[in-house]
């Protein structure tokens, strides 16, 4: 045993001066006896936990921590009281008290061996780390929040680079082409032509991703600021995704796309922001399901909404990812994932659009699989724009 | 024949066109073990070899062709745009492991279309 305070004052009169000198500390102190006794508090402990003095005076002190940790500090005590020594705060122990009204907080605790009337105490200072662990964990979502937009701001740029790198390529091609078809000796001139025409329609793809993705960014920039536009109107949504599958089957020919589901389902909403979302969920489901064929959509009726579902029978998603993958900048980066192109803002948008059409995305998936995305609809003119 | 080896389907199929209009036949993969695999099947004199790919990348792929010997079979210029290897790829090139490196963003340059032209025919 070691610094312990020799006070003489009877501790069931301990004087004014006592007290007051207690009660100047910003922190939540208390004394208690071998047995776990609570003899003396301060102002601040009633501040802190809830309590009166009356209350907490000759309770015992596990009445001030979370149940499940009640029996661990029976043993905890009768080990310091055996073999007592300083220990002062900020130690790293996750410490929890539980207040009058049954809520826990995190708090720091300190404590130092006292004797009263030649029998050992022991004085605790206890600090209310609620705010501190508040702007801690701020700090860390904050910090993980600048660490995606980092990783996002050079996926970008990649994302941007490698249609225009493939730009770059084809025109250089077409101009040493040129001069190549210009010439009377050019061999293998079939090859030529066939690459020229094919380079055409890969520079129209390029042109179109990189579109896609330009309007991605600005899409991303308007939500952030709150001004992405949305424009009104009644129409059927049955022929919005034919419309839209049509126009994407042109230019797959790996994936059939199908489209299930009868009846006319009028709803008023922004057409081509609900096309938006159809896409990015069809061109989703066609990226990550490169060993399947088939792409199904489905046009179904809930009580008072329109359900719209995308299914692929591709990679599927892990059931840890799932609940994050419609935030914002979020993107995979397992093996299986790292390989595919993307920004990470497109479920993020299509999320975005879908509530501000008072709707519901989601999805059910099973890794290796394939992934059902869905949104729903309000089928009356329930909309907050 | 000539293999272009890069993870990014856009680059790839550009390369494959851009080679394919000068008269070449081109082999594409899309990754190191998918160039692996194919260099079972497919015999090319040139490969062009993208760095930074998954699961198996450019570096990776060198080290399993050195390690069977293989390099010395194919001239190999490689594409990077991590400019944090130069040291390492120059090492490679005086070793003869590789026969030339150029940065992304990069565009064919006259010379390096003619010394694939004369590789390729002789």
């Amino acid at each position: 045993m070691e610094d312990a305070i020799p006070i003489s004052t009877n501790i069931y009169s301990i004087s004014k001066d006592f007290l007051q000198f207690f009660d100047i500390s910003p922190d939540a102190l208390l004394i208690i006896d071998q047995t776990g006794t609570i003899i003396v508090i301060n102002t601040q402990m009633e501040r802190i936990f809830g309590y009166s003095q009356l209350e907490l005076l000759g309770q015992h002190v596990e009445m001030l921590l979370p149940e499940c940790f009640r029996k661990i500090h029976v043993s905890h005590r009768e080990h310091f009281f055996a073999d007592s020594r300083q220990r002062p705060m900020g130690i790293g122990l996750q410490l929890f008290g539980l207040r009058q009204d049954k809520t826990e907080f995190p708090v720091d605790i300190s404590l130092r061996p006292l004797m009263l009337e030649n029998k050992l105490h022991v004085i605790a200072a206890i600090r209310d780390m609620t705010a501190q662990k508040r702007a801690e964990n701020e700090l860390k979502s904050l910090y993980e929040q600048q660490k995606r937009y980092n990783t996002f701001l050079s996926m970008a740029s990649h994302e941007l680079r490698t249609p225009l790198a493939s730009i770059q390529a084809t025109t250089q091609m077409f101009s040493r082409n040129l001069i190549r078809l210009y010439s009377p000796i050019l061999e293998k001139k079939k090859m030529t032509i066939e690459a020229t025409q094919e380079g055409l329609a890969e520079m129209t793809n390029q042109i179109t991703r990189l579109n896609r993705l330009i309007g991605d960014l600005l899409d991303i920039s308007r939500t952030n600021d709150g001004h992405l536009s949305f424009s009104f109107s009644d129409f059927e949504i049955g022929e919005l995704v034919r419309d839209i599958v049509n126009m994407l089957q042109k230019t797959v020919s790996t994936h059939t796309i199908s489209i299930h589901g009868k009846g006319k389902q009028h709803i008023y909403a922004d057409r081509d922001r609900i096309g938006q979302v159809l896409t990015n969920l069809l061109t989703n489901g066609i990226k990550y399901s490169p060993e399947a064929k088939d792409i199904e959509v489905s046009i179904s009726r809930a009580a008072d909404s329109v359900i719209i579902s995308v299914r692929d029978y591709g990679i599927g998603i892990a059931r840890e990812y799932q609940p994050h993958i419609f935030e914002q900048y979020y993107r995979l980066v397992d093996d299986e994932h790292k390989k595919y192109a993307g920004l990470g803002i497109g479920l993020y948008i299509a999320a975005e659009i879908v509530r501000r059409h008072n709707g519901k995305i989601w999805v059910e998936s099973e890794e290796g699989k394939g992934s059902t995305f869905s949104f729903s609809l309000p089928v009356d003119k329930g909309v907050s724009v | 024949m000539i293999m272009v080896v890069d993870d990014d389907e856009p680059i790839r199929n550009s390369l494959r066109l851009l080679l394919m209009g000068e008269g070449y036949q081109v082999e594409t993969a899309s990754d190191g073990g998918d160039a692996l695999k194919k260099l079972g099947i497919v015999k090319p004199k040139v490969i062009l070899l993208d760095i930074m790919m998954t699961p198996i990348d450019g570096l990776a792929f060198l080290k399993t062709l050195k390690e069977k010997g293989l390099q010395k079979n194919y001239a190999i210029f490689v594409m990077t745009a991590m400019t944090g290897i130069v040291d390492e790829l120059k090492e490679m090139q005086s070793k003869g492991i590789i026969r030339d490196f150029m940065i992304k963003p990069f565009v064919f340059s006259d010379r390096l279309l003619e010394e694939i032209h004369h590789i390729v025919t002789t």
